[in-house]
């Protein structure tokens, strides 16, 4: 049959066999004529590449792998912070927050759909999320707290399926990607180590809100309140602190993060909602890692993890999500609070 | 739960009779799934909504013939979900025109869609519950390598065929033959074949790959690079290799490595939501200013329609082995007909998976009537050596290994301002059907053998 477009035939009618030859591994018959045809795009000049030395190579490789370690830290810290900071206040171990992650994206689709504008989405949709995250703490949690602690665990997993098939409803199966704003668009260029701006831009924001969040939780009054209700809440509340307005806030600031990450995460790559387990995972073990209901675990964690699966690669380039794990597993028989957890389990 | 829906006799065939209009199916596309999937989890809502489904399959088989049912097994949710979507959609546009001419043997067709998620353990299940429970008379569909392999071993028990739409690992059809599977897409030979005979007219020297962890990944890389091998012994096949696991979302520090090792050319085995990350995260990384990538089903519709302009230009592929606009000389006719009633039904252009389910469910027609019957041993006759006519070109079923022989194109991108993902398929040059696939006597002797294929040589790491 032949073709249309400039069709060629590779193989004449009496070259078959030659075409079968090559399945055997038997060598190259009949097909010594394939080099001259057809067209061929943007030639390559090899006596370039292959001039270029390789110990700057390695330099540069080094320095990018160390950003996409910070890259994917950043992603996962925004996720685990609030994680760990809903489990250190209010004793709660939300395994919706890896649904609320993913509904920031979700819901950033939405708003981009309606106005096009990125910021104004990175702004809104964790808001948004927030807002819902505020609504799921007072009208689902708060009748809890009295109960056993996994009563709050099964609720929370109840959530994650029905957010799971909101979103699903509402946005359908199809992969979500957010579009990258013209301001991110572009590479930055340092020394050779070629790096996007929209991660650099992940990696600063993730850096400064954590900043943000130490100083709010350290030199702030609502952040001593927030701690002293982590440290001892009967205390707390004999003191005259309205406890469950602090769960509700800490629970509306871990939405907020999670969605925030959520948005930024969906501007570098394309996510579903089933997903949502996968970062759910991510977030436990960087926070076992870390220390569960610690705020400096949270980003250590981050850290460590983000450089185990970057450098991991070097040494295991298929299985170097195993090093998350490892670590994890050595992390609970050594030190089964985590490197910044404090107090027993 | 399951998704029932009978889709009715045409309204438009001046003979039927009021009793013969059952109703369309609504919800086959966009909300069906979604709804049962909401359903599997509240249980009152189904008891409600389900009734009306049940009155509808009654008013069916009172009017007509008992049903021809197919059970449609795709990944309808996870990192390939619009894979399952087409799959379906491609079914249901079949369905529904086959109904309109009569239907099968005379008899309706009933479209039994489920969800493998895939996952190899989910898709036995829900091919074992179409045939046990629902008693399908046909299994078709099936988007990732790991569930066919995993279904394959089910079918001899089940006595039923799958006629398979979409995943590609020859496996399946060489070393694990068995014969109730039957193949109308491209297999990963003839992927790699054709891809191999249009790369080696470029000047590329050093190689590389990007591929999920398993079957469909080694094959289509093992396939391309040993051919290519072969026919350019002057190419340099690179140690670093990246093999990340199937749905993982991030490929930067893959990407990093890559490049690291300065490849010309790197084949890429993604597909669906891999793809779209791959080629987006290579884009941000200006990965391809200066790499080729070759890829089968990176450049499928579902990538396109995900990136748009994000998807640069002079990338190869074979769009998965049906490129929409591009029919076979003497197809355009058909291919036009098949395209333009995709689109009015679904609102897109038809994607090679929907192409190909589309396609298998006409030939299951076809071999039911010569047959007489949908008895599996009969089928199963008259689907051997069947000439096949998809919309875009014409194939046949071959007899010793139950796999399509077709041409097909491979080709590069370019900007396509006309169409909505503004990017098109274009220099195609079009690949004997014969010349790519592995003679009958080689499959015949990997099948006794049972050995891998050479070209797992040159999976370094994986």
């Amino acid at each position: 049959m032949q073709g249309m477009l400039g069709t060629t035939r590779i193989f004449g009618a009496a070259a078959p066999a030659g075409a079968r030859l090559l399945w055997a591994g038997l060598g190259l018959p009949a097909v010594a004529g394939v080099g001259h045809a057809g067209h061929v795009h943007h030639m390559m000049d090899h006596s370039v590449v292959d001039a270029a030395g390789t110990a700057g190579v390695d330099w540069q490789l080094y320095a990018t792998l160390f950003l996409n370690g910070l890259s994917e830290a950043s992603h996962m810290y925004l996720v685990a912070v609030g994680l760990s900071l809903i489990f250190g206040v209010m004793r709660v171990l939300n395994l919706a927050h890896g649904a609320l992650h993913i509904a920031g994206v979700y819901v950033a689709v939405t708003l981009l759909a309606w106005w096009g504008n990125w910021w104004l989405a990175l702004l809104l949709a964790p808001l948004a999320v927030a807002a819902l995250g505020a609504l799921i703490e007072v009208g689902l949690l708060r009748p809890m707290y009295g109960r056993p602690p996994t009563y709050v665990l099964i609720l929370t997993f109840g959530i994650v399926l029905i957010l799971h098939d909101v979103l699903k409803i509402g946005w359908g199966v199809d992969y979500k990607i957010l579009p990258e704003p013209p301001a991110l668009a572009g590479v930055v260029d340092i020394l050779g180590v070629v790096y996007p701006v929209s991660y650099l831009f992940g990696i600063a924001v993730a850096a400064a809100l954590g900043l943000l969040l130490w100083l709010f939780l350290a030199r702030t009054r609502p952040g001593r309140i927030i701690r002293a209700c982590a440290e001892d809440r009967e205390m707390a509340a004999s003191l005259g602190i309205n406890v469950p307005l602090v769960y509700t806030g800490v629970f509306t600031l871990g939405a907020f993060l999670t969605a925030f990450g959520g948005v930024l995460m969906g501007t570098i790559m394309a996510t579903s909602a089933p997903e949502a387990l996968d970062t759910m995972l991510y977030a436990f073990a960087v926070v076992v890692i870390g220390g569960l209901g610690s705020f400096g675990g949270a980003a250590l964690g981050s850290l460590l993890v983000g450089q185990l699966n970057a450098f991991g690669l070097l040494v295991m380039p298929e299985w170097n999500m195993a090093f998350m794990f490892l670590a994890m597993a050595l992390i609970l028989v050594l030190r089964p609070r985590g490197l910044l957890g404090r107090g027993g389990a | 739960m399951s998704q029932r829906n009978t889709i009715g006799k045409s309204v438009t065939s001046r003979s039927a009779t009021a009793a013969h209009r059952t109703v369309p199916a609504p919800g086959l596309a966009g909300q069906g799934l979604t709804r049962r999937d909401f359903l599997r989890r509240s249980a009152a809502a189904a008891a409600l909504l389900a009734a009306p489904s049940f009155v509808y399959g009654a008013v069916a088989r009172a009017a007509a013939a008992r049903p021809v049912k197919v059970g449609v097994i795709g990944s309808l949710t996870g990192a390939v979900s619009v894979w399952g979507r087409v799959t379906r959609d491609g079914a249901t546009l079949a369905a529904e025109q086959i109904n309109a001419a009569g239907g099968i043997l005379g008899r309706p067709v009933e479209l039994i869609v489920e969800d493998d998620a895939s996952a190899p353990d989910v898709g036995t299940r829900r091919a074992r519950k179409l045939v046990l429970e629902d008693n399908v008379d046909v299994l078709v569909g099936v988007n990732h390598s790991g569930v066919l392999l995993s279904i394959l071993e089910q079918l001899p028990s089940l006595n039923r065929v799958l006629i398979g739409t979409c995943a590609t690992s020859a496996e399946a059809t060489v070393q694990r033959f068995n014969k109730y599977f039957f193949r109308v897409h491209s297999n990963s030979d003839q992927e790699g074949m054709a891809g191999a005979l249009y790369a080696a007219q470029f000047p590329y020297r050093r190689w590389s790959v990007i591929a999920p962890n398993y079957a469909y990944g080694y094959e289509t890389w093992g396939s391309f690079i040993s051919v290519l091998k072969a026919l350019r012994p002057d190419i340099e096949i690179l140690d670093v290799q990246a093999w990340p696991a199937f749905g993982a979302p991030d490929f930067t520090s893959h990407i990093t490595r890559l490049r690291a090792a300065r490849p010309d050319a790197v084949v890429s085995a993604m597909w669906g939501g891999d793809a779209v990350n791959l080629i987006r995260q290579m884009q941000r990384f200006r990965f391809l200013d200066g790499i080729a990538l070759f890829s089968p089903a990176a450049l499928a519709l579902d990538v396109l329609y995900a990136l748009g302009e994000e998807v640069p230009e002079n990338l190869h592929s074979n769009a998965h082995g049906y490129w929409f606009e591009a029919p076979q000389p003497g197809r355009e006719a058909a291919n036009q007909t098949f395209v333009q009633a995709y689109q009015a039904r679904f609102g897109e252009y038809p994607h090679s998976t929907a192409h190909a389910t589309y396609t298998a469910l006409w030939a299951f027609k076809q071999a039911a009537e010569q047959a007489g019957t949908t008895d599996t041993a009969h089928l199963i006759a008259a689907l051997e050596g069947l000439e096949v006519q998809f919309p875009g070109y014409k194939g046949y079923l071959r007899k010793e290994d139950h796999q399509i022989v077709h041409d097909q194109a491979w080709g590069r991108t370019v900007a396509a301002p006309d169409l909505p993902f503004r990017r098109r398929i274009t220099d195609l040059r079009w690949f004997n059907g014969e010349d790519i696939t592995p003679s009958v006597e080689q499959v015949l002797r990997l099948r006794e053998s049972g050995d891998r294929p050479d070209y797992y040589r040159y999976i370094i790491g994986a």
